[in-house]
């Protein structure tokens, strides 16, 4: 005879009863409305006092120069860039019906940001207690990273809310594996196929997330799982088609650097400060080593990482681990804006990590992280070193002090729509390089350059250069001009924007309203 | 993400996630390798010494995976063994009233075949005032007491002496406050059916963990050790002895010269010996008796003290790669138990190289601290993860941080044992008069010279640096070693508020004749 030395774990009626007090009939749902309505009510606040009256962005402007075309010629100008089409379809949409201005268009993104609060809930309460997630919901409505996308007009909270819609769907597949929670999840990811590329990192962690617990999960979780891809490709198919068919944006994409552990760190870093200063953010991710004591202190007795915090784990690092990844070995395309879909991920964790700690330190660091996100969105929106800022009204404004016989340049060429969203003055605007609209973006040719400046100067008193987004040869520009004309005045409405004048001719009357030499 | 309740015995029942274990380990290989070769080197000296470090870190965590990969299975077992048994409680001045508890618990073990029980009295060698109640409570209960009145060897001595006087089969050693449940021996003593079966070991169970922060700590340590460690050290052939709630075959012992006398840690090394004459062991996760952690912060430093010494002395003295017999499992088992011990040295570097940097601007690589944080968070994430899975949510924040607190202390043990000196502790564990913490501070003093330190370094480095991102990068490395410290400092620190002054220890009331009320 035998005996047995490996008892089995007997954890199933502990899993049960914790399952049973997260899904126990829903007490204080007033409380729970109050809170979604305060929170709801601090976005709009924050976005009127802030972020919606801000100056157009670049992106922003494509958003609105797209959108400002037929539906057949918007989806080939998508297809033609970087981006799918559902954002920019519902746009187009919502500006024929409530009208075609920058604030109207930011408004949309606002409505996707609210409608994400009750997702966020919903996700947040698949790892936390009501009071904790409710937590989570005010820290998210203050976030300033969250906000600042809620007020843009780009199809960053429509990611946001697609992503929280399919994370809520897939917990529910995770949690029972009903036919309604895989239907809703199957939706959500066509849509989200739709709303951005990024969108497929989410999908991908979410399917090995399921390849991984597979064999607990009941049914046939494999060939559902199957199912959804193959539902997912062929929805996807045909925009696939059309793109490769309009050039794979092969004469669009921005030239974006290989991303470095500095950019990764900060990703993390804007998710929950938001955009700061240099000096601010450096300071900020310097303090990674305190990671290791928070990874020390969440080792508790009893404190298990379950299936859903073991999810939003995966959610808040694998996308961007991914994308990371990806941006090195196949092309770079990492930009924090696009890990949207990790953001919420990360904040619950934050959160379920704070509640985990005793009652009292609990609180402490609870009002802390509160405190903080409200900082870093007080200082994003106040602060004038505010890296993502891009002041075309106030660069626009400076150029309109320029005459009729001066020039407007502005490199890189793509910014002239930001530009001259603003831009009411009496000169005429060019681009350097030379840029004919109707045609794609042009390349930059370095012997070329005098001639096209040249071809711009003549005849011109002064230029007012108006440099951003360099493409890599904004030197070169600005050399030119440096090297061959007296500069009279510099300024930098925002970080890495300048307008710079340049006399370049010495006709006798002085320009109306010239700055001093 | 939380479940506060657990089963008591939880720490036994966790069956280990192979793919972390692997993860944990390429996580640790990818990270020493980045550090060794991809990095540039700074400082040479601190180079070599970091790299020193890694590399015991990454054997002790592919040690740790090899242990805990698979627990021990089946053992050939007999519940009819009926071997004649002599059951030996260790007494050295513990009160009455638990040696009674454990003696009574002892008598009403089931087993089908002859039990006596012996009090081991070393009250009068030790000198304890009580050493002629120990004799009345024998008297008392009915039960033999052997009073040794020649001192040596501690407990092994005692226990050879009772050897001599006795004549069971088997033997089996409970500390006198490890009171054993009724099933003790019916559960233990079939596996000795195996003929080369030399030891069985149980559990050692702390009923008072609840009683303050140093039971509750000291136990959380013990889970990991008691639950996935033992299992697969027992799965190797090398599950050890540990002083108590323990079985042993009397020819054996006998074989080897008895339980060994030479080493402080007198279960390990005889464990050792036995091991190299090919006698077996098993481990049985089962929690079969019920004993009391160390209660004040001197007890635990003793403790670990005592543990720490003699296991080094194991690496010096006795080294298990080069002893013949042994497996190479239980070689390489019996070196990864004892060099734990030697992780003092290698905190205290890790505790010093961010303070270095701040005094003199040295440091060993040059990196991105993003970089270094790219590869180091992951790999330090999921240690973290696969030491609290394989513990089955057991172990604590503060059982770690006394554990890397205890630099120290294995320093000390670590000189003592080159130095070959006996070390004796200049504090004692009186009451502090209203039923709080004594003041222990006096053991922690290396601790808190560390802060000063630390603090010290801060202001050279501020005034070097400015505010630099490597200023920042090392001023929390510095925040992290301190606030590990905080723990084992606040456990030595007096207090004058006791939460409770009785504190009940959760005996099994089916097993035991009276509950044990014990007194902080």
């Amino acid at each position: 005879m035998t005996a047995t030395l490996d008892r089995p774990a007997v954890t199933v009626g502990r899993h049960a009863r914790v399952e049973a007090a997260r899904t126990r009939p829903r007490r204080g749902r007033g409380l729970v409305v109050a809170v979604h309505l305060v929170s709801a009510a601090v976005v709009v606040a924050w976005s009127q006092l802030a972020f919606l009256g801000r100056s157009l962005r670049l992106d922003e402007a494509q958003s609105l120069w797209q959108t400002n075309h037929t539906y057949g010629r918007l989806l080939e100008l998508i297809a033609q860039d970087v981006h799918v089409p559902l954002y920019h379809v519902v746009l187009r949409t919502w500006r024929l019906v409530l009208g075609d201005d920058i604030g109207t268009a930011r408004v949309l993104s606002l409505v996707f940001l609210l409608a994400s609060l009750p997702l966020f809930y919903l996700v947040a309460r698949s790892v936390l207690t009501q009071r904790w997630a409710l937590f989570a919901l005010v820290v998210f409505s203050t976030s300033p990273f969250v906000l600042w996308y809620g007020n843009e007009a780009r199809m960053y909270t429509m990611l946001l809310l697609v992503t929280l819609a399919s994370q809520v769907a897939f917990l529910a597949v995770v949690r029972r594996g009903r036919t309604a929670a895989w239907v809703g999840w199957a939706a959500t990811a066509v849509v989200g196929a739709y709303v951005h590329y990024f969108f497929f990192f989410v999908l991908l962690a979410q399917g090995l997330f399921l390849l991984a617990v597979s064999r607990r999960l009941p049914g046939r979780t494999v060939l559902k799982l199957t199912g959804v891809v193959v539902l997912v490709v062929a929805a996807f198919l045909p925009w696939f088609l059309y793109f490769r068919a309009n050039g794979s944006a092969s004469g669009t994409r921005p030239q974006l650097p290989t991303p470095s552990s500095v950019d990764f760190s900060n990703v993390y870093s804007q998710f929950l400060f938001g955009f700061q200063s240099d000096p601010v953010n450096t300071t900020l991710v310097s303090a990674w080593p305190l990671l290791v004591l928070g990874a020390l202190l969440s080792v508790r007795v009893g404190s298990r990482l379950d299936r859903n915090g073991a999810y939003l784990l995966v959610a808040a690092f694998v996308p961007v681990l991914t994308a990371f990844v990806v941006s090195h070995l196949v092309t770079p395309f990492f930009l924090s804006r696009y890990m949207v879909p990790a953001a919420p991920a990360l904040l619950v964790l934050v959160v379920a990590f704070l509640a985990g700690l005793g009652p009292r330190v609990s609180k402490v660091l609870a009002g802390a992280l509160l405190a903080v996100t409200v900082a870093g969105t007080t200082v994003q929106a106040t602060s004038s070193d505010n890296p993502v800022e891009e002041d075309y009204r106030a660069a626009a404004e400076l150029a309109e002090q320029a005459g009729p016989r001066d020039l407007v340049v502005v490199s890189s060429p793509f910014t002239i729509y930001p530009f001259e969203y603003y831009y009411d003055g009496a000169a005429r605007v060019s681009t350097l390089p030379v840029w004919n609209r109707q045609q794609s973006a042009p390349t930059y040719d370095a012997p070329e350059l005098p001639a096209e400046a040249q071809s711009l100067t003549d005849g011109h008193q002064y230029v007012y250069l108006v440099l951003s987004y360099d493409q890599g040869y904004q030197d070169d520009v600005y050399q030119y001009f440096a090297s061959r004309y007296e500069q009279t005045a510099a300024y930098a409405p925002s970080d890495g924007l300048q307008v710079l004048v340049f006399r370049v001719g010495y006709a006798e009357v002085v320009p109306l309203g010239s700055p001093p030499a | 993400m939380t479940a506060p309740q657990l089963d008591r015995f939880s720490f036994l029942q966790e069956i280990p996630n192979r793919a972390f274990l692997v993860g944990n380990v390429a996580f640790a290989l990818v990270y020493t390798l980045v550090i060794t070769f991809a990095f540039p080197h700074g400082n040479p000296v601190l180079f070599g010494v970091l790299i020193a470090t890694e590399v015991f870190h990454l054997v002790q965590i592919v040690g740790y995976c090899w242990t805990v990969w698979r627990r021990d299975a089946e053992r050939a077992f007999d519940p009819a063994f009926a071997g004649s048994v002599d059951v030996f409680i260790t007494v050295c001045g513990e009160p009455v009233d638990i040696v009674r508890a454990t003696t009574r618990a002892a008598l009403a073990m089931d087993y089908p075949g002859r039990v006596r029980v012996h009090l081991l009295n070393d009250g009068l060698v030790a000198g304890k005032d009580d050493w002629r109640d120990i004799e009345a409570l024998a008297d008392e209960l009915d039960v033999t007491c052997f009073t040794r009145v020649t001192p040596g060897g501690a407990k092994a001595g005692n226990i050879n002496h009772a050897l001599g006087r006795t004549d069971g089969e088997y033997v089996v050693v409970f500390d006198a406050d490890h009171v054993p449940h009724r099933d003790f021996l019916v559960t233990v003593m079939g596996f000795f059916t195996d003929e080369r079966m030399g030891f069985v070991q149980t559990p050692q169970y702390y009923a008072n963990q609840h009683a303050n922060r140093i039971t509750r700590t000291a136990w959380d340590q013990q889970t990991l050790f008691f639950g996935p460690i033992m299992s697969g050290k027992s799965r190797l052939g090398s599950a050890f002895m540990c002083g108590t709630n323990m079985a042993l075959r009397r020819s054996a012992v006998l074989e080897v010269g008895g339980m060994c006398e030479e080493n402080i840690a007198e279960d390990f090394l005889t464990s050792l010996f036995l091991h190299e004459r090919g006698w077996r062991s098993v481990y049985l996760p089962q929690v079969l008796a019920e004993g009391l952690a160390p209660d004040d912060f001197l007890n635990y430093y003793k403790q670990q003290f005592r543990w720490t010494r003699g296991s080094l002395e194991v690496i010096f003295k006795y080294n298990p790669l080069v002893r013949r017999g042994l497996s190479w499992s239980q070689r390489l088992q019996y070196l990864l138990s004892a060099s734990y011990y030697l992780s003092g040295a290698v905190i205290v570097v890790s505790a010093l190289l961010p303070v270095v940097f701040l005094l003199t601007g040295a440091t060993p690589i040059v990196t991105s601290t993003m970089t270094l944080a790219l590869v180091f968070v992951p790999y330090m994430w999921i240690n973290l993860y696969v030491l609290q899975r394989t513990s089955n949510s057991c172990y604590s924040w503060s059982a770690i941080a006394f554990s890397l607190s205890a630099w120290w202390l294995q320093l000390s043990a670590l000189y003592a044992v080159l130095a070959g000196k006996k070390t004796a502790f200049a504090v004692t564990s009186k009451d502090v008069g209203d039923g709080g913490r004594p003041n222990f501070l006096r053991l922690v003093v290396p601790q808190l010279a560390y802060i000063a330190l630390g603090v010290v370094a801060l202001g050279v480095g501020a005034a070097r640096e400015g505010f630099s991102p490597s200023l920042m990068a090392n001023l929390a490395w510095l925040s992290v070693h301190v606030a590990i410290s905080v723990p084992f400092i606040v456990a030595a620190s007096p207090s004058r508020a006791p939460r409770r002054e009785l504190v009940e220890v959760p005996a099994e009331p089916t097993l035991v004749d009276e509950p044990v009320g014990v007194l902080r």
